[in-house]
């Protein structure tokens, strides 16, 4: 009797979890961190680029390339923490694709605010591979969030169930299943190889309100305790770890230009004290880079596909030195 | 280790593991472990708290053991006795009052003086209360004195329990404690519905009408009337979903391991009166209040004395009535200081305090009352009018509950009257408060499940039993109906803030 209700209890988790599989498979959209993460645990490079959006809109890793002459790939993403930053980096490595360099971009805002209230903050890992970094992963970050969000990752994207018919169709496709992001594409942006997406010129230069103005007496202990995990990984692994900072819209950086100078002594001051090189590249000059808020995306610095280009021959150039 | 979180259930079933595996007379120990690294997982230094709670009040016992093995023992060493008692509660009310109260104190005595920026140790305000009632439990001889430092250290700190109660008592808990366990599939199921019933009521209900509340009461300065009262419901909704629901995830735990912890709410929406609600809401604690605190007091010396003089001087059914009005003044006065530091607990307490003291002293006008209009006080109707009554006035006393000062919630009691008007049902002030339409439908769904659950239970129908008799596709339909409407129906913020009263 006992072995027929163990057997019968061992059926029921198997239905909750064949419940829980179909709802993730018709709302959990692709994502761009599904491709990028595949690229960075099968393929082989040189430079890996982690970061923000930033790093996703304004570094093209072809044109970089053709400037360093090395292979370079982008895992810079949107609402990419520096603590998802650190475990993309363990597991390009855990999958035998350790790469020569990792150019870590710093946004100032991902300092201050916290990883946990963003949106979707499971999104990469629910992206990952299976692999022992997904473990550590998961036992670092993700077994803190509200039990479903973990058990029951599709009630983040439960918004989204008139998409369900689409997203179904898209899973069963062959561009899905061969880590594709056709389906991304929008008017405005265009996912190009290597983690890079090209925006059209913006029309969402109208405020200032959505950047965030650098405090350093907002920044946490976190981003900081991974920074310093990220290097020491890098050290030990024998990768070389730079940082840089993208360059913002010359309006944005002269209305909140105290902000911006406090970034930079913060950071250099930070990097300095452990060693490592670091560039912000808000200091270009307009000869160098045009970089007129209409060559943007938005005020927050996200650059159209053409701006950013120009920029990725720069930072070429810089990485090459 | 917040209860919400994955790395909690994960903890729980790796005990659960444990604890089932292991010898059934070491079963104690895998609990003891747990509750201490559970209790680590929020820092070291508030440990040292819990221990010294632990050692003082496992000495004091063994004291009070040792000076009175019978009467006659006990009478010889009654100052003795006396003396341990009160230094074993100097010092852990003593560190309790030191941590918590402080700044008030300070504020009070000093304004305009730094506060100062001690932590408050997880769950100080339930292991002290429990073990301080162990205390007097061995010297009024109610249970016996726990031999074992260990197991004492496990009734202090059951890690279920230990952030928000029940705040347990020792002849009911230890004993448990001491039997054997052996895994029993019912009682899991048992557990994990009552957890899962408590998740429901935490993530749909709290978490839900908490956006609203924490709207209102922060900007009140926008709002009056109708939004007010509407935040002071829906702060029902968000105490209840959430102290309720953290109990049940409490009680269901501790049942996984086939402990029992006895009821911390009993349809308190349905109290007639205000005595009746605290019967049935955070009942341990009150419980604790009459055993500890009421009835020590209405028994001293000192109250027969005031209750000598009241009769002398009030007649002798107003003056058998005044000792115990004074004493439950008393008592709320303490049950408002216990739930935080400031005017508004303090305010809060006597609030409930007066109520219950006025009822006790105007029963005979009441009495006469219904006489002379022929109201039949045990009609439904008389019953549903009271129960109203009740309501409202539990209501009223969520404005010192919940908001930010005492001025604070006179300002909201004023407003509420002043600005009343039912435009705000029209003009978008709703959809403004941070939820939007289906999210009041689905608290208006949530709620009435809870009402009819709760009535159910109020009319003596045992809902656990009933489920347990349904065929098992039924059964199996209605867990997985309430296991996917939490991620389905629960409130969408990752992060999330924990129980409200694992912070006391």
């Amino acid at each position: 009797m006992r072995d027929f209700k163990a057997l019968r209890a061992v059926f029921f988790l198997v239905l909750c979890a064949a419940f829980t599989a179909a709802l993730n498979f018709a709302f959990i959209p692709n994502s761009v961190a599904r491709a990028d993460l595949h690229r960075v645990s099968t393929e082989t490079y040189d430079d890996l680029f982690i970061g923000s959006s930033h790093s996703h809109s304004d570094i093209d890793p072809l044109v970089v390339d053709r400037e360093t002459g090395r292979k370079s790939t982008n895992a810079g993403m949107p609402s990419e923490y520096l603590t998802d930053s650190y475990y993309i980096v363990k597991l390009a490595c855990e999958s035998g694709h350790r790469p020569k360099r990792v150019i870590y971009e710093w946004d100032p805002g991902y300092w201050m605010t916290e990883d946990m209230a963003g949106n979707n903050p499971d999104s990469f890992y629910l992206r990952f591979p299976a692999s022992l970094t997904k473990i550590s992963y998961f036992a670092d970050k993700i077994m803190d969030m509200k039990w479903y969000y973990v058990l029951e990752p599709w009630s983040e994207y439960r918004n989204l169930f008139k998409n369900i018919p689409a997203t179904v169709k898209i899973k069963l496709g062959k561009d899905y299943r061969n880590y594709g992001t056709a389906d991304l594409d929008t008017d405005v942006k265009k996912y190009r190889p290597e983690g890079f997406a090209y925006f059209s010129k913006g029309t969402e230069t109208d405020s200032f309100s959505n950047v965030l103005s650098f405090d350093r007496t907002k920044v946490g202990e976190k981003p900081l305790q991974y920074f310093k995990k990220l290097a020491g990984y890098c050290r030990e692994q024998g990768i070389e770890f730079t940082v840089v900072t993208l360059p913002v819209p010359r309006e944005t950086y002269s209305a909140l230009l105290s902000s911006f100078q406090d970034a930079h002594d913060y950071f250099t001051g930070i990097a300095g004290s452990l060693g490592i090189p670091y560039r912000d590249f808000n200091d270009l000059s307009d000869g160098e880079l045009d970089r007129q808020v209409l060559n943007y995306r938005d005020y927050d610095g996200h650059m159209s596909g053409e701006l950013a280009e120009k920029f990725s021959v720069i930072l070429g150039k810089y990485l090459t030195k | 280790m917040s209860f919400l979180s994955a790395k909690f259930l994960m903890f729980v079933a790796a005990v659960a593991l444990g604890y089932y595996i292991v010898p059934k007379k070491m079963q104690w120990l895998v609990l003891l472990a747990a509750s201490y690294l559970f209790y680590l997982s929020a820092g070291v230094k508030i440990l040292l708290f819990l221990l010294f709670s632990t050692f003082t009040t496992y000495a004091c016992a063994m004291a009070l053991d040792l000076t009175g093995r019978n009467a006659e023992e006990a009478s010889r060493n009654k100052k003795k006795r006396k003396f341990f008692i009160f230094i074993t509660l100097l010092l852990n009310f003593g560190v309790l009052f030191v941590l918590k109260y402080m700044n008030f104190v300070l504020e009070l005595f000093r304004p305009g003086s730094d506060p100062v920026n001690w932590i408050l140790p997880l769950g100080i305000s339930f292991y002290t209360f429990q073990s301080v009632g162990y205390v007097l439990d061995v010297y009024w001889k109610r249970t016996e004195a726990e031999k074992n430092p260990f197991r004492f250290a496990l009734f202090v700190s059951f890690f279920p329990q230990l952030l928000q109660g029940p705040i347990g008592r020792h002849s009911r808990l230890a004993a448990q404690f001491k039997e054997p366990h052996y895994f029993d599939l019912t009682r899991i199921e048992h557990g994990l519905q009552r957890i899962l019933w408590g998740y429901f009521q935490k993530f749909v209900l709290a978490d839900r009408a908490g956006v609203a509340v924490a709207e209102i009461f922060t900007n009140y300065q926008k709002y009056g009337g109708l939004t007010d009262i509407l935040g002071v419901l829906l702060y029902s909704v968000q105490l209840y979903g959430d102290f309720s629901g953290g109990m049940d995830v409490v009680i269901g735990v501790a049942e996984l391991f086939g402990i029992t912890l006895d009821e911390n709410f009993r349809q308190p929406f349905f109290s007639v009166s205000i005595t009746d609600f605290w019967h049935r809401w955070h009942i341990t604690l009150g419980t604790w209040m009459k055993d500890y605190l009421f009835y020590p007091m209405s028994l001293s010396k000192w109250m027969s004395r005031f209750g000598k003089r009241c009769r002398h001087v009030f007649g002798k059914k107003t003056g058998r009535i005044l000792p115990i009005a004074l004493s439950n003044i008393i008592v709320f006065l303490v049950v408002g200081i216990w739930h935080g530091s400031g005017w508004k607990y303090i305010v809060y307490g006597l609030y409930n305090g007066i109520l219950i003291a006025l009822a006790n002293l105007n029963t005979p006008l009441f009495d006469s009352m219904f006489r002379i209009t022929h109201i039949n006080p045990k009609s439904r109707g008389m019953h549903v009018f009271r129960i109203i009554r009740t309501f409202i006035l539990v209501n009223i006393s969520w404005y010192f509950d919940m908001a930010g000062s005492l001025s604070i919630a006179l300002r909201m009691m004023r407003d509420t009257a002043e600005k009343f008007s039912f435009n705000v049902l029209k003009d978008g002030t709703l959809l403004s408060l941070g939820l939007k339409k289906q999210d009041y439908l689905i608290l208006l769904a949530g709620i009435l499940v809870v009402f009819v659950l709760s009535l159910f239970r109020e009319n003596g129908h045992d809902i656990r039993a009933d489920v347990d008799k349904k065929v098992l596709p039924v059964r199996w339909a209605l867990y997985l109906l309430l296991f996917f409407s939490v991620p389905l129906l629960g409130m969408n913020n990752v992060a999330g803030g924990g129980f409200i009263y694992a912070r006391f």
